[in-house]
């Protein structure tokens, strides 16, 4: 699972190098989120601009995720291209994360 | 087992590994094919749940599961078809697919529970059958 993270002003910004999150990985993932945002301060931006393709379990561990970082550090979304965004929508979990357009926008903020 | 006529027809272990193998190789056939602009994203996401159903509940605790897809188009519709050797399902009846709950803390926000209320948010006409040879046989229909 190639995960890798920087920080741009008060936000670290976490991208994931991979085409799909899904039952196969989602473990890992939940893994490597936690070694990157392990000594954060500011909010985080998950950036899945190279992610074509989540499903449920993918989507659980992304959840997962943001309970770990806790409520002090909001799990940001951005770069969902249009199947990762059905799967958001679908669920409403698209009302429980804020979700940017891109990843410049969500910088910008 | 399936009709070799199928426009895409994909056999595989029940393994979560087989299951994004399946998946890409039904992506590489979508996009190779004339399928490209025929809700392949939909079709993607529905089966990818359906699989792991299979293999999570079905197929669990299971070395010797095999599944084989049938997804034939036309009439601007996929009609798809999954078999599977594993166990039948409970009561003998699908899931209801009810979204989970998100009203809550965050503590409490569910990490599972979505795969049954997506599918059945996207599929139409979704059958269930128990067959006498020990097989589980999902049909379902995906629009375009």
């Amino acid at each position: 699972m190639n995960v890798s993270s920087k920080t741009e002003g008060d936000a670290l910004i976490v991208s994931v190098h991979e085409t799909r999150i899904d039952a196969s990985v989602a473990i890992q993932f939940k893994d490597r989120m936690r070694e990157e945002t392990d000594d954060v301060s500011g909010r985080v931006i998950l950036d899945l601009s190279e992610v074509d393709f989540i499903d449920s379990s993918g989507l659980g561990a992304i959840v997962a995720a943001m309970k770990q970082l806790g409520g002090s550090h909001p799990l940001e979304l951005a770069g969902l291209n249009e199947n990762v965004d059905k799967v958001f929508r679908l669920t409403r979990m698209d009302t429980v994360f804020r979700i940017h357009n891109s990843l410049t926008d969500a910088i910008a903020i | 087992m399936t009709n070799p006529q199928a426009d895409i027809h994909i056999e595989l272990e029940g393994t979560p590994q087989e299951v994004r193998n399946a998946l890409e190789t039904l992506r590489h056939k979508l996009t190779a094919q004339e399928f490209a602009a025929c809700n392949a994203g939909v079709l993607e996401i529905v089966l990818a749940e359906v699989l792991n159903n299979v293999v999570e509940h079905a197929l669990a605790g299971r070395q010797d599961g095999q599944i084989v897809i049938a997804c034939n188009y036309s009439d601007h519709c996929w009609f798809v078809e999954v078999r599977d050797n594993g166990a039948q399902m409970p009561e003998n009846k699908l899931p209801d697919g009810q979204m989970p709950d998100l009203e809550r803390d965050l503590s409490d926000m569910p990490e599972g529970g979505f795969g049954w209320g997506l599918v059945r948010s996207l599929a139409q006409d979704i059958d269930y059958q128990r067959r006498a040879t020990g097989h589980n046989r999902l049909s379902f229909r995906v629009p375009d």
